[in-house]
């Protein structure tokens, strides 16, 4: 397991970013819940960022532990996309509540931006690491 | 010889070691922007509400509950309504000092639906109106007819789109200039509007809570007061001449703000001090331990002909290059979350929050940068001298 960590930090850290964005999206950084227990518009878009967040987590802990570089790429890629659905889709692909003072507009949403960014970020990095590895192999 | 490289290839094999230093000087970094960012979108935020109310005097109903309805409207955002007499406005526009007077009418939607949230619609007199039309015409040229209405720029909606008020659908014409205040959560509209959503929601049999007729019953008189005179006085002279009416100078209304202002910036002085000092004792510590543990590598370079300034030269070096990776890390992390956060910033310190523009961002990016770049090297000075005075030989012997 630390040898994986240290030959792919930056998986594991989107790994960290997938769970938290997910954790996150469930507890302190979801929308506000109503009394009467109805849901919300953006009660949608937490379901996606929680969706995300566990596609994220997958993918890089698939990355993490698979032995060939080019199918840890290919996990990292799944993570990536993820982590970019879950940065840009509140509020676009997925509304979000009327008044942008509101817990989904505060917190929810640049709390999917910054997990989600650095998922992307992470992951892609790591994609471009494991391919020009494996191809260093290959040459 | 040639040490240009090496301190280079010192950070790159001693990863962990680079990060761990790197992470100190980003949260050195982080505290000197994150908070310098912090405390000026304070400052711009009093600047913003006091611009934003623009009128001098504010005139509202002399009862306890309006006076608190008013500063909920104005400063902490809740929607509200209350009414006195449409005459009160001739009476204020002949006080000695008043220039403008300017009626205003507060009317708040209720909530309704599952994400909605009461809103609060303020209908203006176009012909007399100096308080909200100059904002308007920064962002829309034209005059507002009925069932238009301009946004403030927490209301969802892009101008085009329409936002239904009392079953009536309002085109939106435009969408105001974030101001960092409670005023960026109002609808604005002429009150030939307002007393067409009124008409329209009476009809439909759902009345607002306290609908009253703009024609009859005003909520606010905004007062500009001629040059020479003190708002506080001509306040004064209101509040003593006409009957049923209570006026307050805006400057008043924000002191309070202010005040709170200056202590939420005090707190965050403190703990960016209290931060940077514990942040910069352990950088020291950390250089010097790691220089300890460097001895025997520096008494090899010693001995293979590198001179004590180019000993210092090299954990100089490190120092610049690591504490320029801390430095950008630092910024950017505090760049990202103040500006992602804003919003949940206001919501928590409770207070106008209006982030400055971007050339005030840059220069404070600067100016944290330079701190962190002089923080690092500087921790790194004392682990420098030492290392750069090794005796060689002992070292090697004790070895």
């Amino acid at each position: 397991m630390a040898d994986f960590l240290k030959r792919r930090p930056l998986v594991a850290v989107s790994f960290v970013a997938a769970v938290l964005l997910a954790v996150g999206a469930l507890t302190f950084a979801g929308p506000c819940i109503h009394e009467d227990g109805s849901a919300a518009v953006c009660h949608a878009a937490a379901h996606a960022i929680v969706a995300c967040g566990v596609v994220g987590a997958v993918g890089s802990l698939a990355a993490l532990f698979l032995r060939g570089d080019k199918a840890a790429a290919a996990a990292a890629v799944v993570s990536a996309i993820a982590g970019l659905f879950a940065a840009v889709a509140p509020g676009t692909v997925f509304g979000l509540c009327m008044m942008q003072t509101m817990r989904c507009w505060t917190v929810m949403k640049p709390f999917a931006l910054v997990c989600g960014g650095v998922l992307f970020v992470c992951a892609l990095i790591a994609v471009i690491a494991l391919l020009r590895k494996g191809r260093g192999r290959a040459a | 010889m040639n040490l240009k490289k090496l301190p280079l290839n010192n950070l790159s094999h001693n990863a962990g070691r680079t990060v761990g230093l790197a992470i100190l000087v980003a949260l050195l970094a982080f505290v000197a922007y994150g908070g310098s960012l912090v405390m000026s979108s304070l400052q711009n935020g009093i600047g913003s509400l006091e611009a934003r109310l623009g009128a001098d005097v504010i005139v509202a109903p002399a009862t306890a509950k309006s006076q608190q309805d008013l500063n909920d409207i104005l400063i902490d955002g809740v929607p509200g309504q209350f009414y006195m007499d449409a005459s009160v406005l001739d009476e204020v526009a002949g006080i000695d000092g008043v220039e403008v007077a300017s009626p205003q009418y507060y009317l708040s939607t209720m909530k309704a639906g599952c994400c909605s949230m009461p809103v609060q619609i303020i209908g203006f007199d176009p012909a007399t109106d100096f308080t909200v039309q100059p904002w308007i015409e920064r962002t829309y040229g034209g005059d507002l007819g009925l069932d238009q209405v301009v946004v403030g720029c927490n209301i969802t909606g892009a101008p085009g789109a329409t936002i239904k008020l009392y079953g009536v659908e309002c085109g939106i014409v435009s969408k105001l200039e974030k101001t960092g205040t409670k005023l960026d959560n109002a609808v604005f509209a002429t009150n030939e509007t307002v007393r067409h959503l009124i008409n329209e929601a009476v009809e439909r049999g759902f009345p607002p809570d306290s609908h009253e007729d703009p024609a009859m019953r005003i909520s606010t008189v905004q007062v500009k007061v001629a040059d020479g005179y003190d708002p506080e006085v001509v306040a004064g002279e209101i509040t003593l001449r006409v009957r049923g009416a209570y006026a307050v100078a805006t400057r008043a209304m924000t002191s309070s703000v202010a005040e709170s202002v200056s202590g939420i910036a005090g707190v965050i002085g403190v703990l960016m001090g209290v931060i940077w000092v514990l942040a910069a004792a352990v950088l020291v510590v950390v250089f010097s331990i790691a220089g300890k543990h460097r001895a025997k590598e520096f008494a090899v370079l010693r001995v293979i002909g590198a001179s004590r300034k180019d000993l210092s030269g090299v954990v100089v070096k490190e120092a610049v290059l690591i504490s320029a990776l801390g430095a950008v890390a630092g910024i950017v992390a505090a760049l990202v979350v103040v500006l992602a956060f804003n919003g949940a910033l206001e919501a928590a310190l409770g207070v106008p929050f209006l982030t400055p523009d971007i050339g005030t961002m840059a220069l404070f990016a600067v100016g944290a940068f330079a701190v962190a770049m002089v923080a690092g090297p500087a921790a790194s000075a004392v682990s420098a001298r030492r290392l750069s005075k090794v005796d060689a030989g002992q070292v090697l012997r004790e070895e």
